[in-house]
C-alpha cells in the first residue's frame, strides 16, 4: 500500500515492538480492545506527525500512548471494562494472592488517568519518577503525588483483601 | 514504604500483560484510520473554501475587481441581494479579520468536533492559525510573519516543536485546520472558478443577511451540494458564514455513504493590528 512506503521502518517497529507497546497500552485502559484501540490511535498520531518526528520513534509512540490515555481520548464513547467494585472472596481457598493480584488490576482501570498512567510507569515500564516525569511531561512532584495517591486509592479499593490472614494492607497485625 | 502492595501491583501487572502478544494488525488499522481522518479534513477543506467562495466570490463577478465570468453565478430574487453581498465582500476584503472555523462532521457519530483559530493581515502577509488535534491535547500551529511560514506541532505536553519553511508565502497554510490553503483574502480568484462553474443561487435570507446554495463538481465525487448562509456585522462586513455540505464520494465504482460537513466560520475583528512573535525554530 502506498501509504505503507511513505512510513517506511514503521511496519518493522510495530512487528518487534507491538506487543510492548500494546501491554502498556492494555494496563493504561483496562481491556485488550481497548489497548489495541489506543495503539493505533497512537500509531496514527504519528503517521500525522511522520516529517516532524526524528529518531527515537518507539520513545515517541510510548510518550503518545500515555498522553492519550490520561488525556482520555474517548471517555465519553468507551468506559473501561472492569468491574465497579472488587469484592473478595468469601472464604479463603489458597489463591487468595493470585485473586488479589487481579483485583489490584480491576482497581487500577479505576483510578484517574493520570494516577493509573504514573503507577503503570514505575511499576510496569520500571521508570524512576525524573524519568516518568518525563514521559508525562510534568513535574517530578506530579509524579510523587499522583503515586502516593494512586497507591492509597488501590489500598481502600483493596482493603477487604488480605495477603495472609494476619497482615492486611496497612501492614498491623490482626 | 509499604512494599507489599507494590509487589502485588508488580505481579499482577505481569500476569495481566506479561505474555501479550499482538495479533491484530494494528498498523493496518491505523493507517485505515489515517486515511480516513486526511478524507474528512479534505472535505472539511473544500467546504471551507467553498463557504468563502460563496461570500467573497461574488465581488469578482458583480463589484471586484478581477475578471467578470463569462457565466456568472445564477441569481435568485432580487438583484439588490446579490449587490449588498457584493458590498459586504469589497468590506471585507484586504484588511486584517480574526477567524475561527469549526467543523463537525454530522454523518460521524461520536466524531469530535473541532476549532481552528487565528488571525491574518494580506497586506502585510502575516497572520497565525491554530488547529487543535481532535483525539488528544496537542495542537498544531502556522505563523506567517511578513510572508515567512512557520509551522509547528505540539503534543501533549505542550511543547512546540517549531520548523520553519523557505520562500515566501502570501496565505495561511489550513492543513491542521481543513488540510488546504485557504486562500480567502490572499487568492479568491482561485475559489471563485469553482463556484462560477457550478452556479450558485443567492437570496435574501430575511434576516439581513444571504441564503447560497450551490452543487459543485468535484472529481471523485458524485455528488457534492453546499448550502448555507451569510450574517453580516454592524459594518456591512461579513462576519459568519455557515453552512452545511453533503458529498458522496466515489470509490470503485460505487457511491460511499454520505459525508454531511457543518462548518461554521466567523470574521471578526476587522482593521485590528494583526501581531504574531517569531517563534524558536
Amino acid at each position: 500500500m502506498r501509504w505503507k512506503r511513505r512510513f517506511e521502518g514503521l511496519d518493522t517497529l510495530v512487528a518487534e515492538r507491538g506487543s510492548a507497546l500494546l501491554a502498556t497500552a492494555v494496563l493504561l485502559t483496562g481491556s485488550r480492545a481497548a489497548g489495541e484501540d489506543l495503539l493505533q490511535a497512537a500509531l496514527e498520531r504519528l503517521m500525522r506527525r511522520w516529517g516532524g518526528v526524528h529518531g527515537d520513534l518507539e520513545g515517541y509512540l510510548r510518550r503518545t500512548l500515555y498522553h492519550l490515555a490520561i488525556d482520555q481520548w474517548r471517555s465519553r464513547r468507551r468506559r473501561p471494562e472492569v468491574l465497579a467494585e472488587v469484592e473478595p472472596p468469601g472464604q479463603s481457598d489458597g489463591t487468595d494472592e493470585l485473586h488479589l493480584r487481579q483485583a489490584l488490576m480491576q482497581a487500577l482501570v479505576l483510578l484517574p488517568p493520570r494516577q493509573r498512567a504514573v503507577l503503570v510507569l514505575r511499576y510496569w515500564e520500571q521508570c524512576n519518577e525524573a524519568e516518568a516525569a518525563e514521559v508525562l511531561g510534568c513535574s517530578v512532584g506530579t509524579v510523587k503525588s499522583s503515586a502516593s495517591r494512586g497507591l492509597a486509592r488501590l489500598r481502600e479499593l483493596t482493603a477487604d483483601w488480605e495477603v495472609d490472614n494476619t497482615r492486611n494492607w496497612n501492614g498491623a497485625t490482626l | 514504604m509499604n512494599t507489599d502492595i507494590e509487589d502485588q501491583l508488580i505481579a499482577g501487572m505481569h500476569e495481566r500483560v506479561g505474555g501479550i502478544t499482538l495479533t491484530t494488525d494494528v498498523l493496518a488499522g491505523a493507517g485505515r484510520r489515517h486515511q480516513r481522518r486526511i478524507a474528512i479534513r479534505r472535505t472539511a477543506y473544500a467546504a471551507g473554501v467553498l463557504g468563502l467562495a460563496g461570500a467573497l466570490g461574488i465581488t469578482a463577478t458583480t463589484g471586484g475587481g478581477a475578471p467578470r465570468s463569462q457565466t456568472p453565478p445564477a441569481v435568485a430574487g432580487a438583484e439588490s441581494a446579490n449587490l449588498r453581498l457584493a458590498a459586504a465582500i469589497a468590506a471585507s476584503e484586504n484588511i486584517s479579520y480574526r477567524v475561527s472555523v469549526s467543523t463537525h462532521v454530522a454523518s460521524v457519530p461520536g466524531s469530535p468536533d473541532w476549532t481552528a483559530e487565528g488571525a491574518f493581515d494580506p497586506t502585510k502577509a502575516t497572520g497565525y492559525l491554530r488547529a487543535p488535534y481532535t483525539e488528544g491535547p496537542g495542537f498544531r500551529e502556522e505563523r506567517l510573519i511578513n510572508g515567512v511560514r512557520y509551522a509547528g506541532d505540539a503534543g501533549g505536553d505542550k511543547k512546540v516543536v517549531w520548523q520553519r519553511y523557505p520562500g515566501k508565502q502570501n496565505k495561511l497554510n489550513y492543513d491542521g485546520a481543513l488540510s488546504g490553503t485557504l486562500g480567502a483574502s490572499a487568492d479568491p480568484a482561485s475559489m471563485l472558478a469553482a463556484l462560477r462553474q457550478a452556479g450558485a443561487t443567492i437570496t435574501d435570507n430575511g434576516a439581513g443577511g444571504f441564503h447560497f446554495s450551490v452543487k459543485v463538481k468535484t472529481p471523485g465525487a458524485q455528488s457534492d451540494a453546499l448550502t448555507g448562509d451569510v450574517t453580516l456585522d454592524g459594518d456591512k462586513r461579513i462576519a459568519k458564514v455557515s453552512y452545511q455540505r453533503t458529498i458522496v464520494w466515489v470509490k470503485n465504482g460505487k457511491a460511499q455513504s454520505p459525508v454531511d460537513l457543518r462548518v461554521t466560520l466567523r470574521l471578526s475583528d476587522y482593521g485590528k493590528p494583526v501581531e504574531v512573535t517569531k517563534p524558536t525554530v
